[in-house]
């Protein structure tokens, strides 16, 4: 439904060039680092600049075409774009640069306007100046604005990166239901691995001012080089089966595999992404017979690779992977091999939910 | 206090003044959107020429526009032949004075607020589906309050003190064109110091009343905008 081919330098950067279609899919996710080209495609995106040469088209209309001469104005794409640096307008406060976003759309009716202070956590800031807002609650107005405003596709710049650690899991969410409510796709972008693998369908990788194929973001997220600082895990969708408050614990569904979570970890969501690290993972021979370690699944090896003075070991459960680090001294004292049946265990309290 | 000579010069004033700032105001706004935004050397020598009046003799500017407005030949013989009225000595012919001499008041601080302002905000308005004219009503001119205030009141006290130029093209016909500035010069010239006084003290004090608008709400805007 979108897709794009352009071609663009600008002024005192290296050429950005970024082919790619995106099919289906609610949230895509562009990662990257910092200064790759990824808020560039975005204003290309959005119309705010003309590439060089391409064509952007979204759901069979064309947005730009260099050949044809094809060109849509900012104003009358489909589209809403929340800026890195938020841009509220600062005549106005809260209240009014929601109204206006409003306006300019010509959409967001009261009903849905209120819903929004509501779900973003608002109604206490809407007659301040924005002068006198934190940075987390800058981004949330700029969000709010951009989804009062998105009519297809909305496209966010790292929409999240003001906020707290608890509020932005909880905005995170409230926004993906939205979207998910009013049928709004959205592009991502964010340097956070958690953000896109707690969010996005796909994922668009960038890297030196170009782009690689889409991929579905499970694919993306387990064969991802861990980023520098954070470890190297195998990251599951799952449903959310009973949650206990007596236990302490909150059960998913992954695949058939029922896989314990501490619950406080654990949001009150129907779907998650349980991200479980490799060196949390270990492995045994037979299922033991009892344990405090909450999670035994069985496993067999895929395949492994050196890492550090160790192994990393994929492990296939159904149709899902786990990763596990090993040393070497394991991986022959359990005479590992292709196809070999093991046990994987892993603590309730190793379970992250992204 | 007013001889109703000076009143008549009074009221002339304020219309001028009026009418200048409104037609620098409709007129200037579009002309410093379009040097604010626009890049080149054709942008850049139309700026300086419209600045010239900060720096060129008021009585210079007054000769060559009596120039242009002589019945013989020209705009002012075209003007002529148009409404049987001459453009030199007449309320018409100083207001066109006068929007000229005053235009960099105005321009200025527009250009400078629409410079400052960027694309930024409007780049953020347009993909919230602003069309252009709701960018420029909704957030250009709104956000530029401040700007549109000073250039209002540093075009109407400008206009209000003019002499030289409104002296070459109009000179002093009471109800047309003597304006207080020139009734305070005639006053003087007579001996009448006490009518001197008074219209003095009135120019004085609007033109301190102005700059007190001015000072006071950019102490406020700087505070709202920043």
């Amino acid at each position: 439904m979108l897709c794009c081919d352009i071609r663009v330098t600008p002024a005192a950067n290296a050429t950005i060039s970024a082919s790619f279609h995106w099919q289906s899919g609610a949230m895509l996710g562009i990662s990257g680092p910092s200064g790759v080209g990824k808020t560039t495609l975005l204003q290309h995106l959005a119309g705010l600049a003309r590439p060089q040469r391409g064509r952007i088209r979204w759901r069979g209309n064309s947005w730009f075409d260099a050949q044809s001469g094809a060109w849509l104005a900012p104003h009358r794409r489909p589209v809403s774009l929340v800026f890195q640096d938020q841009r509220l307008f600062p005549h106005l406060d809260v209240a009014g640069n929601l109204r206006l976003a409003a306006r300019f759309s010509g959409r967001g009716r009261a009903a849905e306007q209120d819903a929004l202070i509501t779900l973003l956590e608002l109604r206490h800031l809407l007659h301040k100046p924005n002068g006198q807002l934190s940075g987390g609650q800058r981004s949330r107005v700029a969000l709010a604005r951009g989804l009062l405003a998105a009519p297809e596709l909305i496209l966010l710049d790292e929409p999240f990166s003001g906020l707290d650690h608890a509020t932005r899991r909880r905005v995170m969410h409230a926004t993906q239901d939205y979207l998910r409510e009013h049928n709004i796709a959205a592009v991502l972008v964010s340097h956070d691995p958690d953000e896109l693998a707690s969010l996005c369908d796909d994922i668009l990788p960038m890297a030196d001012g170009e782009t690689a194929p889409v991929q579905a973001a499970m694919d993306w997220l387990n064969q991802i080089e861990a980023p520098a600082g954070s470890a190297i895990a195998a990251v599951l969708p799952a449903t959310c089966t009973h949650f206990s408050n007596i236990d302490g614990l909150a059960c998913y569904d992954a695949d058939g595999n029922e896989i314990l979570v501490a619950a406080d970890h654990a949001p009150h969501r129907p779907t998650a992404r349980l991200s479980i690290a490799a060196q949390d993972v270990s492995l045994l021979l037979e299922r033991p017979v009892a344990t405090s370690i909450a999670n035994c699944l069985p496993v067999s090896v895929a395949a492994w690779q050196p890492h550090d003075q160790g192994l990393l070991l994929t492990l296939s459960i159904g149709t899902l992977s786990l990763r596990c680090q090993i040393t070497q001294r394991s991986f022959h004292r359990l005479n590992i091999e292709n196809g070999k049946s093991l046990y994987a265990q892993f603590k309730a309290n190793a379970v992250r939910v992204l | 206090m007013l001889s109703p000579a000076d009143l008549q010069a009074l009221w002339l004033t304020l219309e001028l003044a009026g009418l200048t700032t409104l037609i620098l105001l409709l007129g200037g706004t579009p002309l410093a959107w379009w040097l604010a935004h626009r890049r080149g050397r054709l942008a850049a020598l139309l700026e300086s020429v419209l600045a010239l009046p900060l720096v060129l003799p008021p009585t210079v500017l007054g000769f060559y526009l009596l120039l242009l407005f002589s019945p013989r030949q020209g705009p002012g013989h075209w003007w002529q032949a148009l409404t049987g009225h001459t453009l030199a000595f007449s309320f018409f012919g100083i207001l066109i004075a006068s929007v000229i001499y005053s235009l960099p008041f105005v321009l200025q601080p527009l250009v400078t607020g629409f410079r400052q302002q960027g694309v930024h905000y409007l780049h953020a308005a347009a993909t919230l589906g602003a069309t252009p004219w709701q960018r420029l009503w909704s957030v250009a001119l709104p956000m530029n309050r401040p700007h549109f205030i000073m250039a209002t009141s540093l075009g109407f006290a400008h206009t209000l003190g003019e002499f030289g130029v409104v002296l070459m093209v109009g000179g002093s016909i009471p109800g047309v064109t003597r304006v207080l500035s020139v009734a305070l010069f005639e006053h003087v010239e007579a001996g009448e110091m006490i009518q001197a006084h008074v219209l003095a003290g009135l120019l004085l004090g609007g033109a301190l009343g102005v700059m007190f608008v001015v000072n006071s709400f950019r102490r406020r805007g700087a505070h709202a905008v920043l």
